[in-house]
């Protein structure tokens, strides 16, 4: 039996942090249902996110998205439309039914709606009610729009990320997504486990800002004791390693290593040898070497810029050090480590969708007695009108009808916006896009290669 | 209306706030064998939201965490490191050597007392001291073992060793960030530890759930690598939709979305949400932003060099605090670089009630990050500093009985 079997969640959200935790809660087994508004897709189906299988928007583009296939997988959708009072009337006969109801629109909506935690909770008393916003409720900035990216130098992180003497940088994707799903997970687990003991439910009220800042803990103490304000020291380490990324021979292939002590930074000069270094000997201890940071990057960069990737990386970890490739989309998807693993998971997806059997991003972790997978690829929208309506809500075959014209439920037969796939090589040429592998089906083994449109 | 509604749903949330006395996780046990950030950051999670959290330490040196800086007014401190002050609020220390037999036999008889065991050995490090997931279980079958290492368990590189950086570049969000005339970049700090930290919580909190349902424990396997790959929602489904690997961002061309300089600092002005490209060119103030053609996306891709240029003219005349005040009034995506004296200084964290003053021997009263998340029923609560190397080593070997004398004993032998 897998951890969450017998929970019902309903999932009210749009884009990346809040859908992606209810996939989570999926995979460990619980019923997940998904909401959307025909008039109001959530955003991973629409155009902007639009990355859809070999750049063919196809009859359903909102079904088709790679990011929405992967942040939406083991989930039943439910077409219903809350802004309409009959919508919000089925929608708390689904409440009494369920568990866990998972929402991320501004403060402002859910009250409008009369559907914000003390209203749900009279509906359905023990409910873990969670409330995902940029700033948190209750608050001068409730109501203030926000997602990850414009959130993320809001935190403080791009304070500390960033080349030396630069601008700050954001790192990756969406970065402060991830942090909110995290401490939302954690929260909605241990309020089961509090509700399993005690019949209590609540509500979870997410800032994705504090749950940030929390990351940066030791750096803002730093500054209340001892006023430093730190800043941007690229990929140096700031307690005394000596480390860097390198490039190495070929297209865009880069190397990272970290030398952590002294025994480990002479094993580094048994590597890279004691010859290269413009003031004549090597530092010989890593203290030194952090002092001598600038010529050590010089060094090790034309020691790595004269080999391959997998030759250097080879090499320092034959010595014992922390070394590894800067790995990009394709290194990971072919990485013997991870298939080993079956981090990625094959799925097989609807056929309507032409989506096809892909790799989908599994979990950073493994259960040892309830193995957990994707068991139903993410689904078309709609797909579950009939289950909720008139399988667990009873409505009879003619309201569904009428729901149906009315258009309060039902399926899409056009996109709300023309899809406007830009071809590859023009991305390619506008920099967006470093380069594609018109053969990388076969590389990911999904069989026959179809006409990738450059 | 809106008024009345917020008045409602605050007095709703102040009652349940009185009626809570404890974190979600009361009752629950938890030994913590983790060091550094990463298996910290989880058991404070534990600890803060509830879990009686004892944390294991090396006799005599502790968690390396104590020997690493930031310390207190930068005097190298076993019990100053603002990082194992910040990391280990509410647990309790006890001192504890795993390698002499007595202090393994100690250590099994508090396991098959405890919910969970969290760990962050290197792999095979835990069956080498015969506490392994085998000896565990067959102990104590409601136990959750929660192993966090660099790799996994499993897996050719189970073995090799990593660092944040090594992690940060293994994961894959190294290749798409940075200038592509420069270096792939990590973030700053620990970012990849503490990421791993959370999900290890999360993922353990999910089976104290089960367990309270009378479920049996399990062994779970957390790896760093992949806490941090599984972030890739947009980048890996490009390689496995298509065919497409993204790259760094260009030097120019790409102000939209990345951070920018106004007048006294940096911003990020997002495309998204509700607000319309006409309200980002009202923002601005600059009449050439109305142009049609950048008001498609496509338009703004084409003519992406001369954007910058006029939203930089833009940013340049205003301040920081002016344009995110009018950002929101115009329900525009926007944010502000802040630093931490800004955090500090920030009303909405204030007005949350985020920073809490902990009193540690060492420091007296500082700020520290509070409340991560609000929880009606069972909140965040702060019951005590992080714990002195030791602190509660005889008073929880009390609690299975090991009186003073004994203590004395275990202490001369060096395992305690």
């Amino acid at each position: 039996m897998l951890p969450l079997e017998g929970i019902r969640v309903i999932d009210t959200s749009s884009v990346f942090a809040m859908p992606y935790t209810a996939a989570m809660m999926a995979d460990l087994g619980a019923e997940v249902i998904k909401i959307e508004a025909l008039q109001r897709l959530d955003q991973t189906r629409r155009s902007a996110w639009g990355l859809w299988p070999d750049n063919d928007p196809g009859e359903r583009p909102w079904d088709r998205g790679g990011p929405f296939c992967t942040l939406n997988r083991n989930k039943r959708s439910l077409v219903l439309d809350l802004s309409r009072e009959e919508g919000r009337a089925i929608f708390r006969d689904l409440v009494r039914v369920s568990d866990v109801l998972i929402e991320n629109y501004t403060a402002r909506v859910m009250r409008g709606w009369g559907l914000d935690y003390p209203r749900v909770r009279d509906i359905r008393p023990d409910i873990i009610y969670v409330s995902n916003t940029g700033y948190g409720h209750h608050s001068p900035w409730e109501s203030y729009p926000v997602q990850g990216t414009a959130l993320e130098p809001m935190t403080g992180i791009c304070h500390f990320s960033g080349y030396i003497g630069d601008r700050p940088w954001k790192i990756g994707q969406s970065y402060p997504d991830f942090v909110a799903m995290w401490h939302a997970l954690f929260c909605i687990m241990a309020a089961l486990r509090h509700r399993a003991l005690t019949g209590e439910g609540q509500w979870i009220d997410v800032g994705m800002y504090q749950t940030n800042v929390s990351f940066l803990g030791e750096a803002i103490l730093d500054y209340a004791a001892n006023g430093r304000l730190g800043g941007r020291i690229g990929n140096r380490d700031h307690t005394g390693a000596v480390q860097g990324c390198y490039r190495c021979r070929g297209d865009e292939r880069w190397i990272a290593l970290t030398v952590r002590t002294d025994a480990e930074w002479r094993a580094l000069l048994d590597v890279v040898g004691c010859a290269a270094w413009p003031q004549g000997a090597p530092p010989a201890t890593l203290a030194e070497a952090y002092a001598r940071h600038d010529e050590v990057d010089t060094v090790l960069g034309a020691w790595a810029a004269e080999r391959e990737r997998e030759e250097a990386v080879a090499a320092l970890r034959a010595a014992g050090l922390p070394a590894g490739p800067v790995n990009d989309a394709r290194d990971l998807l072919l990485n013997p480590h991870l298939r080993a693993r079956g981090f990625y998971e094959m799925v097989e997806h609807d056929p309507v969708t032409g989506v096809g059997r892909r790799p989908i991003i599994g979990r950073p972790w493994k259960l040892s007695r309830t193995p957990v997978s994707i068991r139903r690829p993410a689904p078309p929208l709609g797909e579950a009108n009939a289950y909720v309506l008139q399988g667990l809500l009873g409505l009879s075959l003619e309201t569904f009808a009428r729901l149906v014209a009315e258009r309060l439920t039902g399926e899409l037969d056009a996109p709300p916006e023309p899809p406007v796939p830009i071809p590859l090589d023009e991305q390619v040429r506008l920099g967006r896009l470093h380069r594609y592998d018109p053969d990388y089906r076969e590389r990911l083994g999904l069989g026959q290669t179809a006409a990738v449109s450059g | 209306m809106r008024e009345g509604e917020k008045s409602v749903a605050a007095v709703a949330v102040a009652q349940a706030h009185e009626a809570a006395a404890r974190g979600p996780l009361a009752g629950l046990r938890v030994l913590d064998l983790t060091w550094h950030i990463a298996g910290p950051y989880c058991t404070k999670l534990l600890a803060d939201y509830g879990a009686d959290v004892i944390k294991i330490e090396r006799p005599g040196t502790g968690d390396p965490a104590r020997h690493t800086p930031p310390f207190y007014h930068d005097r190298p401190d076993p019990e100053g490191s603002l990082l194992f002050l910040y990391l280990n609020t509410n647990k309790r220390s006890v001192t504890l050597n795993l390698k002499h037999e007595a202090g393994r036999r100690i250590f099994l008889e508090l396991a098959r007392r405890t919910d969970v065991v969290v760990e962050s050995f290197r792999p095979g490090v835990m069956e080498r001291l015969g506490i392994g997931w085998e000896v565990l279980s067959a102990l104590n079958p409601r136990l959750i073992l929660t192993s966090i290492s660099n790799f996994g368990q499993t897996g050719p590189y189970r073995d090799l060793p990593a660092s944040e950086l090594v992690e940060y570049a293994m994961s894959g969000i190294m290749a798409i960030s940075g200038r592509q005339d420069r270096e792939p970049l990590k973030h700053g700090l620990s970012q990849g530890q503490y990421s791993a930290g959370a999900t290890a919580a999360y993922i353990t909190a999910a089976l104290t759930y089960a367990q309270a349902l009378g479920q049996p424990g399990q062994w779970i396997d957390v790896s760093i690598h992949e806490s941090l790959a599984a972030e890739l929602v947009m980048n890996e489904p490009y390689y496995a939709w298509m065919g497409a690997i993204q790259g760094r961002r260009p030097p120019s061309g790409d102000g939209l979305n990345n951070i920018m300089a106004c007048k006294d600092g940096y911003v990020v002005l997002q495309m998204g949400g509700s607000a319309k490209w006409s309200d980002i060119a009202d923002l601005l103030g600059v009449p050439e932003l109305h142009d049609e053609k950048f008001a498609t996306p496509d338009g703004r891709t084409r003519y992406a060099e001369e954007l910058d240029r006029l939203l930089e003219a833009g940013l340049r005349a205003r301040t920081k605090h002016e344009l995110f005040d009018e950002a929101a009034r115009r329900r525009i995506l926007f944010g502000i670089a802040q630093d931490p004296a800004d955090l500090l200084n920030c009303p909405q964290l204030r007005a949350r009630g985020y920073w809490v003053q902990v009193d540690h021997p060492t420091t007296g009263p500082l700020p520290y990050p509070g409340e991560p998340v609000k929880m009606s029923a069972t909140p965040w609560q702060l019951r005590r500093p992080a714990p002195l190397l030791g602190q509660h080593t005889a008073e929880v070997l009390a609690e299975l009985g090991i009186d003073k004398e004994e203590c004395e004993r275990l202490r001369a032998e060096g395992v305690i």
